[in-house]
């Protein structure tokens, strides 16, 4: 993967700004499907008062921790953008080819493209989101002077989330269908991700297996360290982040670097 | 100075075989067989700077692959090719910065934005500094005359339109030479008019050189003084537009108008086409025939009011190289 020099690093941010862009055009379209969100929470508002009562707790968080732990790991799932199967497609059809011959490296093509539509679709999710649980459970108590750790927290886990969707794209220069894989990595999304319920609280052998994998520190361990900073959190997930940004950015790198010698453009 | 230096380059595509039905199919999982297909087979050519040059071929000939190879998309199985001093398929990214490419339908302007935001982010691509790029992009639309459409959204674009700001796109960074993959195909007759004025002028006031496919006989009959057939994976003709227009095809429609009907009209070395009372219509070939003598016998016969003779038309020629077997319009050829 090309590394990024200052000057060039313009036109990264450039990609990421017109792909916000872009998205800011479906922004009404964004707000509207921020109801199933609403819908999930209302949902579990219901099960977590009923469930936990006024003094009960999952993994040290109260119902109004929980239903802002979810709002984040749902806000995070429901926003990530769907480049990735446009990646497929692309790779499938031999498109991929086409993009080679601009001056940018690929993946942070794509990556940057992603980050400009993750951040509209955040914010929509985000604010719908947050006023309903406002709304519904009372307000979040969020430590301000920490906030620089866990905006860093999520951009990483934002880096985690590309990466895996990424790596699951480029099977398709081995594969002829990625849907299944995608469909696979959905499932584990909600269970290792901690979607629902902080990882902390499953089983010791579930535990165990999330905790091995990156899905927990780009979904529960930064929904988490909101509603809960702590710095002991904050240092293992950031730890965590690290090594599966590097391990899966070498990866992609491997995967698209074998991959694209593969390319098999047919000519008119 | 050779700008594109192409010599004995093959590219050899490998596909995976399957016999029909659900055994084929185990059989391929099992055991699976491949075919090779030669696309390009061992072509050489070079095209000087500001040259405007035609690359044509029947779907499948191998013109997309060679433009592929030309632009670092590919790598050929055999051959080797410089653009601009460079092997397009190691340095592709260096090479990028000094060719521009448009593919047929494949865009790179931002579907539900501005022409305009495209542009902005193809500067920033190409890394031009923030003064250069406002200058060329008022250059580029002047040249292209984009003013009246270039904050539309190009969902919103004519099909003439879109393909004018595509070509607009892949000049921003000033390239000396540009590929263009079928820029016309879809287009109707004024937009097709209008691209090709544009090409021309891109060439003529620019001096790029241009690397033009189409199956457009106009295309390159209006823009190219240079024309290379491929069939087959091979070079069939490098010639110029003018030789095969006039010298190629040697058949000549004559077309007479008779001051008096002249029913009993023979004509021993023309092949007539329509006879009536009023005139005749015949062609002749004129590699065996001269047309005097035709005429000569055709005077002899009958009291004639007015005369025409007709070249056939570029796309005739074309479909005529592309019916002859490979190797024999080399014959023709002045390389």
């Amino acid at each position: 993967m090309q590394l990024v020099s200052g000057g060039a690093l313009r036109k990264y941010v450039r990609i990421a700004e017109i792909s916000f862009t872009n998205r800011v055009v479906y922004l009404a379209d964004h707000f509207a499907s921020s109801i199933f969100l609403i819908l999930i929470l209302f949902i579990f508002s219901q099960l977590w008062k009923t469930v936990l009562g006024p003094s009960g707790e999952i993994a040290g968080l109260d119902s109004t921790a929980m239903l802002w732990y979810m709002l984040f790991t749902e806000t995070i799932a429901l926003s990530i953008p769907r480049a990735h199967y446009l990646v497929s497609e692309e790779v499938k059809s031999g498109d991929v080819a086409y993009k080679l011959i601009r001056p940018y490296s690929y993946i942070l093509y794509y990556f940057a493209a992603y980050c400009g539509e993750f951040a509209v679709r955040a914010a929509t999710n985000l604010s719908v989101g947050a006023a309903f649980a406002y709304l519904t459970m009372g307000p979040l108590t969020v430590n301000w002077g920490k906030f620089g750790w866990v905006l860093l927290g999520f951009a990483l886990a934002t880096s985690i989330n590309f990466l895996v969707c990424f790596c699951v794209a480029l099977l398709a220069f081995w594969l002829e269908e990625t849907r299944p894989y995608f469909w696979i990595l959905n499932k584990m999304t909600f269970i290792f991700g901690g979607l629902l319920v902080p990882v902390e609280a499953y089983p010791e052998g579930l535990r165990r297996i999330s905790y091995l994998l990156p899905l927990r520190y780009s979904f529960s361990a930064p929904a988490r360290l909101v509603v809960d900073f702590d710095y002991s959190l904050l240092w293992q997930m950031l730890a965590g982040q690290l090594v599966w940004t590097v391990l899966l950015a070498a990866l992609a790198a491997v995967m698209f670097r074998k991959g694209v010698r593969r390319v098999h453009v047919h000519g008119g | 100075m050779a700008v594109i230096d192409v010599n004995g380059l093959s590219k050899v595509f490998r596909a995976k075989t399957k016999e029909p039905g659900l055994r084929g199919s185990v059989r391929a999982l099992l055991r699976p067989t491949y075919t090779e297909l030669g696309a390009v087979k061992g072509i050489s050519f070079a095209v000087e700077a500001g040259e405007l040059l035609a690359f044509i071929g029947r779907n499948g000939a191998g013109k997309s692959t060679t433009i592929k190879m030309l632009t670092g998309i590919l790598n050929p199985t055999a051959g080797t090719a410089q653009v601009l001093g460079l092997v397009p398929w190691e340095s592709r990214r260096q090479l990028a910065y000094t060719i521009g490419s448009v593919f047929g339908q494949k865009s790179q302007l931002w579907y539900h934005l501005p022409a305009l935001d495209s542009f902005r982010l193809l500067g920033s691509i190409y890394e031009i500094p923030h003064r250069d790029l406002a200058k060329r992009l008022d250059a580029v639309v002047e040249l292209f005359e984009l003013a009246e459409f270039i904050k539309t959204p190009v969902r919103k674009l004519s099909l003439g339109q879109r393909m004018r700001c595509e070509i607009a796109a892949s000049i921003l960074h000033r390239p000396q030479v540009i590929f263009l993959d079928e820029p016309t195909i879809g287009l109707d007759v004024v937009a097709k008019l209008k691209i090709r004025e544009l090409i021309k002028r891109l060439n003529e006031e620019e001096n790029t050189t241009i690397f033009l496919t189409s199956h457009d006989a106009g295309d390159i009959e209006q823009l190219c003084k240079r024309v290379i057939v491929i069939n087959h994976g091979e070079i069939i003709l490098d010639t110029s537009t003018s030789y095969l227009r006039h010298n190629y095809l040697t058949t000549r429609i004559v077309n007479v108008k008779f001051a008096e009907p002249c029913p009993g009209l023979r004509l021993s070395n023309a092949e007539i086409l329509k006879h009536t009372e009023k005139g005749v219509k015949f062609r002749i070939n004129t590699r065996s025939t001269s047309i005097e003598d035709v005429l000569g016998e055709l005077f002899a016969q009958a009291d004639t009011a007015d005369i025409s003779v007709e070249e056939p038309a570029m796309e005739e020629v074309i479909r005529d190289i592309y019916r002859r077997p490979a190797g024999e319009g080399e014959q023709d050829a002045v390389s």
